[in-house]
């Protein structure tokens, strides 16, 4: 009895103990965790469009030829040699034997073809998967004969998206200064181009210095600063109709004017006994408000993606620093922090970065930085680097590098935010002061 | 009766005494063990190993080189059934788009050419994109302080994040050892290309289930266990997707299939982002 209790009793704790020291219930299957893996260009092959009946080949050709430099330039693709493809003739029509583009370690595979609809160009395409077979993208375009190679930069940007998960940005414009003649005479005109540097086309007729054009939130109309007339002063032109307006009555010179997200205000500078405060105009009542009353330079403002806030270059505390307010102009504060001065902050369309020319020992640097001055990183360096300009997806910057020199004049770059991936932009002549336009439509 | 009460007390204490002291010492001990290799390996293992491995890319002559993956895929898969039959199916009315129905614009419009392709949710990528940090990806990206940082490494660091079965639950012990679990992340890293430092990339994790043959092939389709809203999401997952294909086949030790026959395979970019 006493030894049935003394074992009942103990029991418990036994049971507790076998417990605590059994090995847990393994899991059902083998489970890793995949934490580290290759930042390089994906392999994909883009094969020639075909082009339906009496539809011109070049034609078809120009379009993929469109499709494969925007991915190349973007630095996320690595397009494979047409030389290297097995299977040829590939259209939307069937499926592609995938096997044999498997063996180019392609990862990706599009097709297309062009076809007559009504007068019109009907171009349709297909992104496979080419290790899985599965198609991720599939899309009809619709356009005039003479936009074929609008309908390479939406295929881009339709891959693009599908790969990447971002927006993409090849279907867009820059506006920038066309710069022609020697340096002491220079020519500045307007000028417009899709962004791979395509379709230029002068707005202005050079007879007037033209600096800072920016595109409104609607690509139709843009702001800059002209000397026409006794003032430098800001103006307003639509693109489609040549129409141009003086932004505000002001007295003296305004400079650096930049739209608001929504396309109804103008932010910019004016000038008026040795200092520049900033003042902001609505495009409709025409009533403006100063935004800044400090002695010194403020100028250079740029809106946030949502309009509360307004990002300027001051040195109201002795060299040029970059400074955030509230878009009434309320809360004013320094946000860089490092050495060295800084000047044409922009914000970026995602809203979480603020890119600028800085500065220092000599040297003009493109960076970004947060939005309160935090993680400052460079990304390009050089002799004279400036004006930086985001694309849409608030990935790739533009902006212009100047080559020293009596013969030496500025170039357009881009720049991606990784650092490394940097190309020139072909433009006619020189060009300075780009500004991205957002996407088309 | 009272006094086997008492030595039932007794022992009762002296077990929870026990259990008391000598438990948290010993676990103590216990937990960081957990992923240190203790395999005793002969100098071939070890080579084989080290083959694996990003950063021993200079000294691999060995036959198991995991980037070998050009004449092999010609041989073992057969093309997947369901997807070549889709286009066909599709040509048709594909091929009467009824053009007239869309605005009459004089810029391109964009269309669907195929009913299924899911309409990209567009409100949830808008939310996402706020939520981009590109102070994550800084480490990887800046240029000035450390030009070296542009590919990281694999097999660096051990993942912490997320508990990792190595053995299953049929009541055998067999598991795969830390060596061949090792091999095995290491020869994936290798295949993984994840969009670069997307929109929300810390917060991503995919969830891969797989099915591997016994000559280390893929069956069927990899499946992804979870969800996101985001296109960075399904970009991501198809970039793991990508990987475990062209990753195949895998060697892995032949006795140890029905460990191995079943994955799941948890890709996190977050560390490539955050840490370069």
């Amino acid at each position: 009895m006493t030894a049935k209790t003394l074992n009942l009793s103990i029991l418990p704790a036994v049971a507790a103990l076998v417990l605590c020291l059994a090995p847990k219930p393994a899991m059902a299957v083998v489970e890793l965790n995949i934490t580290q893996g290759t930042i390089q260009p994906l392999p994909i092959a883009i094969t020639d469009f075909t082009a339906d009946g009496s539809l011109d080949p070049a034609t078809a050709k120009e379009i993929s030829d469109v499709v494969s430099a925007d991915l190349k330039s973007s630095g996320l693709f690595a397009p494979i040699d047409h030389a290297a493809f097995i299977e040829q003739g590939l259209d939307t029509a069937r499926a592609p034997r995938f096997q044999d583009w498997r063996v180019l370690n392609a990862q990706a595979l599009v097709v297309g073809r062009i076809g007559d609809s009504d007068g019109r160009l009907k171009a349709e395409f297909r992104l496979w998967d080419v290790q899985s077979g599965k198609q991720l993208a599939g899309e009809q375009f619709f356009t005039r004969p003479k936009d074929a190679r609008r309908i390479g930069h939406l295929i881009a940007d339709a891959v693009y998206e599908k790969i990447t998960g971002e927006a993409g940005y090849f279907d867009t414009r820059v506006v920038f200064v066309d710069e022609s003649g020697p340096k002491d005479k220079r020519v500045k005109r307007l000028a417009i181009m899709d962004q791979d540097g395509h379709n230029v086309r002068l707005l202005t007729s050079g007879q007037d210095l033209v600096v800072t054009p920016r595109f409104s939130p609607s690509t139709q109309d843009i702001t800059y600063m002209s000397y026409e007339g006794e003032n430098p002063k800001v103006y307003l032109l639509n693109i489609e109709t040549g129409q141009k307006e003086v932004v505000g009555g002001f007295p003296g010179m305004t400079f650096a004017p930049r739209f608001s997200p929504n396309g109804q205000q103008i932010v910019m500078s004016l000038e008026q006994g040795g200092s520049s405060n900033i003042y902001a105009m609505d495009l409709r009542s025409r009533r403006t408000t100063q935004l800044t009353k400090v002695d010194g330079i403020n100028t250079a403002p740029c809106y946030s993606p949502d309009g509360r806030q307004v990002v300027f270059e001051s040195d109201r505390d002795g060299s040029q620093q970059l400074y955030v307010m509230n878009s009434d102009g309320s809360n004013q504060r320094k946000i860089s922090r490092e050495g060295g001065s800084y000047s044409t902050p922009v914000w970026s369309p995602r809203g979480d970065l603020v890119a600028f020319t800085k500065q220092v020992g000599g040297q003009f640097l493109i960076g970004v930085m947060k939005t309160d001055g935090s993680g400052e990183r460079i990304l390009t360096e050089g002799f004279h680097n400036e004006g930086p300009t985001w694309a849409p997806n608030g990935r790739v910057l533009m902006f212009f590098r100047e080559s020293p020199g009596a013969a030496g004049g500025p170039r357009l770059y881009t720049i991606d935010l990784t650092g490394y991936n940097e190309r020139q932009v072909a433009t006619p002549a020189f060009g300075s002061d780009p500004a991205w336009s957002p996407l088309i439509n | 009766m009272r006094r086997s009460t008492i030595i039932s007390i007794a022992l009762h204490v002296a077990i929870l005494v026990w259990v008391v002291a000598i438990f948290p010492s010993a676990r103590l001990d216990m937990s960081p063990l957990l992923d240190v290799p203790v395999d005793i390996m002969t100098p071939s293992e070890f080579t084989k190993l080290k083959a694996g491995m990003v950063d021993s890319k200079d000294n691999g002559p060995l036959e198991k080189k995991p980037e070998a993956p050009k004449p092999k895929a010609v041989t073992e898969k057969t093309e997947p059934k369901p997807e070549e039959k889709t286009p066909d199916k599709e040509a048709k009315p594909k091929d009467e788009p009824k053009p007239e129905e869309k605005k009459e614009v004089v810029k391109a419009e964009k269309k669907p050419a195929k009913p299924e392709p899911p309409k990209k949710p567009k409100p949830a990528p808008e939310a996402k994109k706020r939520d981009f940090n590109a102070d994550r990806i800084a480490a990887l990206l800046n240029k000035i302080p450390d030009q070296t940082q542009a590919t990281p490494k694999a097999a660096d660091t051990p993942p912490e994040a997320k508990k990792e079965a190595h053995g299953q639950s049929t009541g055998t012990e067999m598991t795969m050892s830390v060596n061949e679990i090792d091999a095995l992340r290491a020869k994936i890293a290798q295949c993984w290309s994840p969009p670069p430092g997307g929109l929300g990339a810390e917060h991503i994790v995919i969830r891969l289930r797989l099915q591997l043959a016994e000559d280390g092939s893929l069956v069927g389709y990899p499946s992804v266990e979870n969800s996101g809203g985001s296109g960075f999401f399904q970009a991501a997952a198809d970039s793991a997707v990508r990987a475990v294909y062209q990753c195949q086949p895998y060697t892995l030790p032949a006795d140890k299939y029905s460990v191995w026959r079943d994955l799941i395979l948890n890709f996190d970019p977050s560390q490539m982002y955050g840490n370069g």
